[in-house]
Parts: C-alpha cells; sequence; structure tokens
C-alpha cells in the first residue's frame, strides 16, 4: 500500500526510522534539518498514522536487537525468566515530548530544541536514548533537556553539555516496572555501548576531550547505587560485560591514557584525566566487591538465591577479573602516574 | 593632499598572577585494626616525617612551598602549590596613520597595544604554571614513596598489635628492605 505524504512529513519519517535503527544514521542525513511544513509543527493524519506506527515497530525491534536474542535469568520480580521484549512486547507510550524531539531532529537541528515541558513517558525516554545514540554517531550535540536522561549519561557522557552533572534520581523509573523491563532487555546493548565508550578513551589525545567523561563515573556510581538499593544487582550484567570485553587483552593503565599529552596540564586536571578513565574499572571493582559478598552469603540468608544467581553469571569473569580491573583502577587513582 | 603621521601611544599592564595546583588521592591502609587506631598509628608514624597536626589532619609544607595535608582517619592526602608573581610591562607602540584618522589610528593602536601586552601576561601566567607543574610532579616522586614506607611502617605495627591481642609473639622479624614482616604467635 501506497501512502502520500508531504515532502516535509517524509523527512520526519525518514529521521524517525534512523533513530529507531530501521534504517542507518546516514540514510537520514539528507532530511536533518529539511524544511518545516508552513504552519508549524503540524502533520497530517497519515504521517501521523505512519509515525506511530513506526515508533511502535521500531522501539520494539531496536530492544530486541538490543537484547541479541537472550534469554537470561534475572532478578526481575517475579523471579521468572525474563521474557524477550518480542515474545512480551511493552506498552510504551510516546507523548508530544517524542513529536517534539523528532520535529525538532527533522526540521531545525540547529537550533534548540523547544520542548513543552511534558514529563516523559518511558517511550519518551527510550526515543531520547536511541536519538543521543544516533547524534553521537552522525558527530552532533544533544539537547540540553538529554541531561535528565539517564540512560544517555551511560551512553554518551562525552556529548552532555559542559557543567552538567548525572542526577541518581532519574533512576528510579528504570528499576521497577515497565522501566525496569526495558533497562533489564537493553543490558547487552548498554555493555557495548560502555566497551566503545572505552575504546574511544583509549584515543583520545587531549586532556580536555578527556574530561567529558567526567560525569561517566559518577552516572555509573549513581546506576549500580540505585540498581542496588532496588534489589536489582543483576542490572550490572551490562558493567561486568563490557569489562570482561576490556580487560581480556589484560590492558595495561597506559592503554587508558598513553595517548593523552599533558604538555602545559595542571596536575588537577591530569588527575580528573585518569580518573574519567577509569570510569568503568570502578563500576568493575565495585560490582567485584558485591561478589565477594555473595560468595559470604549463606543458604538460610533472603539473598542466598540471589547472590548464587549472579555468582554463577559471573563466574566466567571471575576473582581474577574483578581484581584485575581493581588493580588497573589503583593505578590510574593512584599518585605514580602523577610524577614527573 | 593628505599627509601620513607617525602616531605613538605608551600602554601599560599590571597583573597580580597566581596560580595553584594540587591533587587528591587516598592511601591504601589496610584496616588491621579499628580505622581509628590505624589513623593514631598513621599519625605517629607521619609526625617522625615532620608532619604537624593541624585538627584533623596532618600538614607539612616543604621548602619549595608544596603543603601536603593528611587526613589519616580517611586515609586521604592532598598536595596543592600555589605561587604568585606581579607581572608589570610599560612599551611604547608606534604606527603610521594617514592625517584623517588619526584619533581612530591612535584608539586602534592603544588596543591591539594593549592585547598585545595582555598576551605577555597570559604567558607569563602559563610560564608560571608550567614551573609549579613541574615542582609538584618533582615532589609526588618522593612523597610517594615516602608515604608507601610509612603506611608500610603502620601497617607493621597494626600487625604487631593484632598479633599480641591474639596471644603471645614468640618471633618477630623484619626486613628493612622489603618491609616483610613475620610474626609468630602462640595462641
Amino acid at each position: 500500500m501506497i501512502h502520500r505524504v508531504a515532502r516535509s512529513e517524509r523527512a520526519l519519517l525518514q529521521v524517525t526510522e534512523a533513530v529507531v535503527g530501521l534504517i542507518e544514521p546516514v540514510q537520514a542525513l539528507p532530511s536533518l534539518g529539511s524544511k518545516a511544513p508552513e504552519g508549524g509543527r503540524k502533520i497530517g493524519p497519515t504521517a501521523m498514522a505512519l509515525l506511530q506506527s513506526t515508533l511502535r515497530r521500531g522501539v520494539v525491534r531496536a530492544l530486541a536487537h538490543a537484547n541479541g536474542g537472550r534469554q537470561s535469568r534475572s532478578l526481575h520480580d517475579p523471579p521468572a525468566a525474563a521474557q524477550p521484549p518480542w515474545q512480551a512486547p511493552p506498552e510504551l507510550t510516546f507523548t508530544e515530548r517524542s513529536f517534539e524531539l523528532l520535529c525538532w531532529l527533522a526540521w531545525s537541528p540547529a537550533a534548540s530544541i523547544h520542548q513543552s515541558g511534558h514529563p516523559a513517558s518511558d517511550g519518551d525516554q527510550v526515543l531520547e536514548y536511541l536519538a543521543s545514540c544516533l547524534l553521537d554517531r552522525l558527530d552532533r550535540p544533544l539537547p540540553k533537556a538529554f541531561q535528565d536522561n539517564a540512560l544517555c549519561w551511560l551512553a554518551v557522557p562525552h556529548r552532555m553539555p559542559r557543567g552538567a552533572q548525572p542526577a541518581e534520581a532519574n533512576w528510579t523509573r528504570w528499576l521497577s516496572g515497565q522501566g525496569a523491563t526495558l533497562l533489564t532487555a537493553l543490558q547487552p546493548r548498554l555493555a557495548k555501548e560502555l566497551v566503545r565508550i572505552e575504546r574511544r578513551k583509549a584515543a583520545t589525545k587531549a586532556v580536555g576531550s578527556m574530561l567529558l567523561y567526567r560525569g561517566h563515573r559518577e552516572a555509573l556510581d549513581h546506576y549500580l547505587t540505585a540498581a542496588d538499593a532496588s534489589g536489582r544487582r543483576d542490572l550490572a550484567q551490562c558493567v561486568v560485560e563490557a569489562g570482561a570485553k576490556v580487560l581480556a587483552p589484560r590492558p595495561s593503565p597506559d592503554w587508558w591514557i598513553g595517548q593523552l599529552a599533558f604538555s602545559g596540564t595542571q596536575l588537577a586536571d591530569r588527575q580528573e584525566a585518569f580518573k574519567a578513565a577509569a570510569s568503568l574499572l570502578s563500576a568493575v571493582a565495585r560490582v567485584g566487591g558485591w561478589q565477594k559478598e555473595h560468595g559470604l552469603t549463606r543458604f538460610f540468608d533472603e539473598q542466598y538465591d540471589a547472590a548464587q544467581l549472579l555468582l554463577a553469571q559471573w563466574e566466567s569473569f571471575g576473582h581474577a577479573g574483578f581484581e584485575l580491573a581493581s588493580e588497573r583502577l589503583r593505578a590510574l587513582d593512584g599518585l605514580h602516574l602523577l610524577e614527573g | 593632499m593628505s599627509q601620513a603621521y607617525e602616531i605613538s601611544v605608551c600602554e601599560s599592564v599590571r597583573r597580580h598572577i597566581v596560580v595553584a595546583d594540587g591533587i587528591c588521592t587516598g592511601l591504601e591502609l589496610l584496616d588491621v585494626l579499628p580505622r581509628d587506631q590505624m589513623a593514631r598509628l598513621l599519625g605517629a608514624e607521619l609526625k617522625k616525617l615532620g608532619f604537624e597536626s593541624e585538627g584533623a589532619s596532618l600538614r607539612r609544607i616543604s621548602a619549595e612551598g608544596v603543603v601536603v595535608e593528611i587526613d589519616p582517619l580517611e586515609a586521604t592526602v592532598k598536595v596543592s602549590l600555589e605561587q604568585e608573581t606581579d607581572f608589570e610591562a610599560q612599551r611604547d607602540f608606534k604606527a603610521q596613520v594617514w592625517e584623517e584618522v588619526i584619533e581612530q589610528g591612535r584608539a586602534a593602536l592603544k588596543v591591539k597595544g594593549r592585547a598585545a601586552l595582555e598576551r605577555e601576561a597570559d604567558a607569563a601566567e602559563a610560564d608560571l604554571q608550567g614551573e609549579v607543574v613541574q615542582i609538584l610532579e618533582r615532589q609526588l616522586l618522593d612523597l610517594r614513596a615516602e608515604l608507601d614506607r610509612a603506611v608500610n611502617r603502620t601497617v607493621g605495627a597494626a600487625l604487631k598489635h593484632r598479633a599480641a591481642q591474639l596471644g603471645e609473639i614468640t618471633e618477630l622479624t623484619e626486613d628493612e628492605h622489603t618491609g616483610d614482616v613475620t610474626i609468630r604467635v602462640r595462641l
């Protein structure tokens, strides 16, 4: 069936397809910054129906793709095998906020995004997260509003506005109900993004560029604190998976900071840069502390089943992996790298 | 017919430059005994190295003005250095301008001259910053070794305490070079 839409509406639909991963980002490039429709941000009923269908299909597809076809145990309540998204698609709603975001991307990405102030739904937040990944791949800045999106802080911390800080409260929505289901499904994708961030850091030459990852350490810390407080330590899976990939070749501390040019840099900035470089290591080391606790959990303790699940899940990374992360963290956080 | 004139302006810049740098990190202090007891033992070791008490922390200032502050309870160390200098420069700037635009030329030359002197002041600040970094880097090298030894001695002392709590110490050997401590205890 062929649907007729205006050129501006086609641009909007194409940008939406790129955000949810139905087409490659580069295919949407010509649509970014297209001419907006006369009469403001309005689209016809055909385009709206197509937009809604694209969002529904696309986001579920993106979640299924993110999940990688896995069916793994989680500490989700009830404690059953987590159902993959394509078997039980989440009922996601998208508010005006999502529409404003997509219009901005399609028609005025050079301007500041105007958002009506609607509270974001889970669907809106997932869309923002997917959009942030797209903008990162296209080397475009993020709207300021994205700094309230906890997922964006994990995936694209270097794109956050200067001086922005991640807030622990932003994780509340992801640790229960539908948010927890979505976050569980996103674990493999988040792991890949964390590995990508580490590889970018390893190639970073300017201390100023490394400092862009400052907020990442805090964001991961908030994430783990929130997961722990909600009884969902299994949500550290993305951290352990990323740590396993990055630490498999046993890189030295130089892997993270060897490319940095320090000439003329204050020691304070250098230290901040090393701390930023060690963001994932800090998170992995913290999870290592949890794993030690899991090993000491007695069979009559309430958390015994959860502890056993996680011990088994992270066994392949093991004590050696967690120790290596702690060792590299101590090196990057310590004094000796700062010496002349 | 218009004539060209040579104009001259005198510009000066005075700046009080203050540069500071520093880092803060943790000490790897094992909790062999409760933290407050470990802090007391560490404090005693640091006093031998010339640190003086200042509230809950211990402080030492080197000959080059590097301030080392250690909180034995939190096991954190702060190293900082601040230096200041006065920058003063005055210079005449000359240019040739057409008669009709003498005043604009003078104004532009003042701006250009001032900018040149500000750049020199910035360069002086950057140089001082570089010196501060070099001093800190040098001192960190010695400081790390010093603190490592102090922490090792603290842990050694704590182990002896702990061993004495467990039973009767029958043998105690210490290797000064490696810092290894061997304690035999009769329970």
